[in-house]
């Protein structure tokens, strides 16, 4: 061993100050290098070698016997080779403590610091106080570079002196020398002697090597950091200042340490990936079940055997359960049993068919409305399900996740709407309530119960039934025969006069009694077993004139106060058909009567001519109209006839045409000819201030002379007359302005003298434009459309006409239709 | 002085409204018809354009297909307005429907009534 006492010496004297503990350290430190015990026993054996050749050579000096001599020398070896052999043993004995002693305050240092980084540089420390005078710890970080973790020497100031150099040069992965060589290759680098030459090759540059001849590097071990194949880093003991050379077996220890660190740390590691991730597993499920949890939706997780394992509180309201864990307790098949599970189309849903059962078979299916409705309390409720598979690494899944959102309000909101917007377009498209209660019925019975009737009180005060309707009365021949036979609403609900919406949710026998008409019905409807029931009266004008009965039966259902209040609006609106049916019987009823005011009941016979004479009002009827035609006898002078158009719709424009008709009627009985009768309507027409209504009349005079019939008429701005005859039909006339605008329009006389078969057709434009505008008749189509008119009576005429304007249009005529046929027999002289 | 925006209003009409600036006033060129359901609109939309007092509104109808009592009660009404106003309405019938429909009513000649569209300023 070539350390001297002396460096040991100064080294103890300069470590006065230590504590008794650092004595102690330094001692085994000092034992540990093999320096004390062994100089020890040296001197002993170069003593006992000292002794002995004196011992030989006086005797021999002093001519004692070789042999004695000789036992003398065997003797003396013997000693020394015991004393050498239990020096060796001893200092073997010391290390192999040393060494224990070692690992296992490598152990409790490195398990003792709460992270790896700190334990490497406690070990950094124990290494420079124990085993070199220099440590450096270097890691190997996941990116590949190397970090410096640890650089201890006893002394702190040089310490430091470490840290600048470790700092300002980072250790280079690539560098073929030192740290970097051993954590690339795994392997131990063992320097007895820093040479100038592995300064260099370890250094960065100029600086870096000046820095490192600083440390006065003397020998040096590299150690890997190997754990589980892997290297994880490197530790360097170094010597300096001591002047210690390393050797094989410390060697042997650098590495025994390095690996015992090298387990701890990978362990350290592992533990601390394992908390890391523990501790991400732990928040990401707290955060998970915080916000599963908390979410309104019901959310559950059903292993492949469909068991429920897990369930949040929103899970457990909707199956009806205080908290979840009662759920997870609960037989899952005997809590679906206590539900109907029902499809939007009111059809029975089968289990199986539940998003979450096709996900744990491998479907990825899609979202579901379903309606929940207890068997026991009869309530419903709505629900969307939305499933997915959480799947294993083979794909098979493990776990379904349902998510099931309770949509009752929002849905039955739209429903209620669908049904209403529903019951609206029906209650549209008809005034007829004989038609639209019946579909209204068949409506409420699907969206409120399963059966509704309408009953309506007939003027004399009876009941009749307008609307009735099963949800499925196919499958009830019970419903059937009821629906026949009995309305549902009590006759004495009926009989109140202004009825209150009634809702029985739990019908009992004593309800049906009241409601039964005889005891055949009685029994009828128990029956039938129903469970709710709610009547709401049909309220016209302050007066019940009917009521709505909804009764819920097989489906279980109980009507609740929110079906009520959905009754009542149907009912609101029914009510409203009701009296809109009875304001338009009436309107019609009295357009119809104005209309027919001012047209001619009956035509009067004209002597030798046959007239006829059509009117259709465009439309429902529900206007009256501007269109008027008459007929009337002049005395002598022969028959008058006229047909105008007022412009407009409606009561205005009927008085106009009133106006127009009884003034051409006075007119005509001074006796003047037709423009200046037409002058006098636009006269009349123009001092009618109060609305600026324009007529178009055509006005004609039917004499009979010795030559035959005649007619002379004029256009007040009115199509003119079609003149028909055997040989073609044309328009005839002048036209003139129409009247009620210009104080001068232009009225001219014309005139016609119609032979046997003749026939005039005066008409309005409703004629020509039935079909308008993309049909608009010419006078000369019109004509041809009719044809001949011989064989025809004037009714024949007319009716063509008709046909023919009808046939133009899609639909209703454009407007109001009015045509008079004067027809001169076909046989003249037998008239 | 722009002309009013002619795209407004005219969707809920069945019937079209075409604008354009003379110098002696405006052309408005209708299409499509002109009965009970269109009459009003456009009659208060002329209204709207006589407004601005021009000299002369020439209503363009060659484009329109079906002239009912009301439509023609519009085009009566509007030469009554001008007429009051001292200024001329022009209409022009094209050779269809309108001209047939004014001559039957006894307005072609009571009317300022032309077949064609007049060249600017004639």
């Amino acid at each position: 061993m070539p350390t001297g006492s002396d460096s040991g010496c100064r080294r103890f004297e300069g470590r006065r100050r230590h504590s008794a503990q650092k004595l102690q350290e330094e001692i085994i430190r000092q034992a540990g290098r093999g320096s004390v015990g062994t100089r020890n026993e040296v001197r002993l054996v170069a003593g006992l070698a000292a002794l002995l050749l004196v011992t030989v050579g006086l005797d021999i000096a002093m001519g004692g016997s070789v042999v004695l001599v000789l036992i003398q020398i065997a003797v003396v070896i013997a000693v020394a080779v015991a004393i050498v052999w239990l020096a060796v043993g001893r200092r073997k004995l010391e290390r192999e403590r040393f060494r224990s002693q070692m690992i296992a305050e490598v152990g409790t240092v490195m398990s003792g610091a709460l992270d790896y980084e700190l334990a490497l540089t406690e070990l950094a420390r124990l290494i420079s106080r124990r085993l070199a005078d220099w440590c450096f710890i270097f890691i190997l970080e996941e990116d590949r570079s190397i970090r410096q973790l640890a650089a201890a020497h006893v002394d702190m100031e040089r310490q430091s002196q470490a840290w600048e150099l470790l700092y300002r040069y980072p250790l280079d992965p690539d560098r073929p020398e030192g740290p970097a060589k051993v954590i690339r290759t795994g392997r131990s680098d063992f320097q007895p002697q820093v040479t100038e030459d592995l300064l260099r090759a370890i250094s960065a540059n100029d600086e870096n090597l000046e820095l490192l001849r600083a440390l006065k590097l003397r020998s040096s071990m590299v150690a890997p950091l190997v754990a589980r194949g892997r290297t994880l880093g490197a530790i360097v003991f170094a010597s300096a200042e001591s002047g210690q050379v390393f050797t094989r077996r410390d060697l042997e220890l650098a590495e025994e340490v390095t690996a015992r660190a090298a387990i701890t740390l990978d362990n350290a590691r592992l533990y601390a990936r394992l908390r890391g991730t523990e501790r991400e597993l732990r928040t990401s499920r707290d955060q998970l079940q915080a916000i599963v949890d908390g979410v309104a939706d019901a959310v559950t997780a059903q292993d492949p055997s469909g068991k429920l394992v897990y369930a949040n509180d929103a899970a457990a309201a909707l199956l009806g359960f205080e908290r979840a864990d009662q759920l997870l307790a609960a037989d899952l098949a005997e809590v679906m049993g206590r539900y109907d599970l029902i499809d939007p189309d009111g059809r029975h849903f089968p289990l199986e068919n539940l998003p979450g059962r096709q996900a744990l078979s491998g479907e990825d299916p899609d979202p579901v409305l379903i309606r929940y409705r207890n068997r026991a309390t009869g309530t419903e409720s709505w629900s969307l399900i939305k499933a997915t598979a959480i799947r294993d690494e083979s794909g098979t899944p493990v776990l379904a996740i349902n998510v099931v959102e309770d949509v009752t309000v929002q849905h039955l909101r739209e429903l209620r709407q669908r049904f209403l917007a529903e019951v609206g377009r029906v209650l549209g498209s008809s005034l007829d309530v004989d038609e639209t209660f019946p579909q209204v019925a068949e409506l409420a019975a699907r969206q409120l119960g399963d059966w509704c009737s309408i009953e309506l009180l007939e003027p004399d005060g009876s009941p009749r039934t307008v609307g009735t309707a099963h949800v499925d009365p196919e499958d009830s021949p019970l419903a059937q025969e009821l629906l026949r036979r009995y309305p549902l609403t009590s006759a004495s609900y009926l009989r109140r006069p202004l009825g209150a919406a009634e809702l029985v949710q739990k019908v009992n026998d004593a309800d049906l009694a009241a409601v039964a008409r005889d005891p055949e019905h009685h029994a009828l409807l128990r029956q039938l077993r129903p469970r709710s029931s709610m009547t709401v009266p049909l309220i016209v004008r302050g007066k019940t004139l009917g009521a709505i009965t909804v009764l819920t039966a097989e489906s279980g259902r109980r009507l609740t106060e929110d079906d009520l209040a959905l009754g009542e609006e149907l009912a609101a609106r029914c009510a409203l058909a009701l009296d809109n049916a009875r304001l338009y019987r009436e309107r019609s009823r009295i357009a119809r009567t104005l209309q027919e005011s001012l047209l001619p009941p009956l035509l009067p016979e004209l002597p030798g001519l046959d007239v006829a004479a059509r009117f259709r009002a465009a439309g429902e009827g529900i206007e009256v109209g501007g269109d008027f035609y008459d007929l009337f006898e002049l005395g002598d002078a022969g028959w008058a006839v006229a047909i105008g158009d007022v412009c407009g719709k409606g009561t205005r424009a009927a008085a106009v045409t009133a106006l127009a008709r009884y003034t051409v009627r006075a007119a005509s009985m001074r006796h003047e000819g037709p423009s200046q009768i037409l002058g006098l309507l636009n006269e009349a027409l123009l001092r009618q201030q109060s609305d600026r209504r324009f007529c178009t009349v055509l006005y004609g005079q039917l004499s009979t002379n010795g030559a035959g019939p005649e007619f002379r008429f004029a256009s007040g701005g009115h199509p003119l007359p079609l003149l028909l005859r055997a040989s073609g039909g044309a328009e005839v006339g002048i036209p003139g302005t129409l009247l009620g605008i210009v104080s001068d329009p232009e009225l001219t006389d014309s005139r016609v003298a119609l032979d046997a078969g003749d026939a005039v057709v005066l008409y309005t434009d409703g004629v020509t434009d039935a079909g308008a505008p993309s049909r608009i008749w010419t006078a000369q189509e019109l004509a041809a459309a009719v044809g001949s008119p011989y064989g025809l009576s004037a009714a024949d005429v007319a009716d063509r006409m008709m046909t023919a304007a009808l046939e133009t249009t899609s639909g209703e005529p454009r407007d109001d239709i009015a045509i008079v046929v004067v027809k001169v027999p076909d046989d003249l002289a037998a008239a | 002085m722009p002309a009013p925006a002619d795209s407004v209003n005219v969707a809920a009409m069945s019937v079209g409204w075409e604008t354009s600036e003379r110098d002696d006033g405006y052309v408005v060129e209708l299409t499509g018809e002109l009965d009970i359901s269109s009459a009003a609109s456009v009659e208060s939309r002329l209204m709207e354009l006589e407004k601005r007092k021009p000299a002369r509104l020439i209503l363009d109808l060659t484009r329109v297909s079906f002239i009912d009592s009301t439509g023609l009660s519009m085009i009566i009404n509007a030469d009554g307005r001008a007429r009051k106003r001292g200024s001329r309405l022009t209409i022009v019938s094209g050779e269809g429907v309108p001209r047939r429909i004014l001559r039957t009513v006894g307005l072609e000649d009571r009317l300022d009534v032309i077949g064609e569209l007049p060249a600017a300023g004639s």
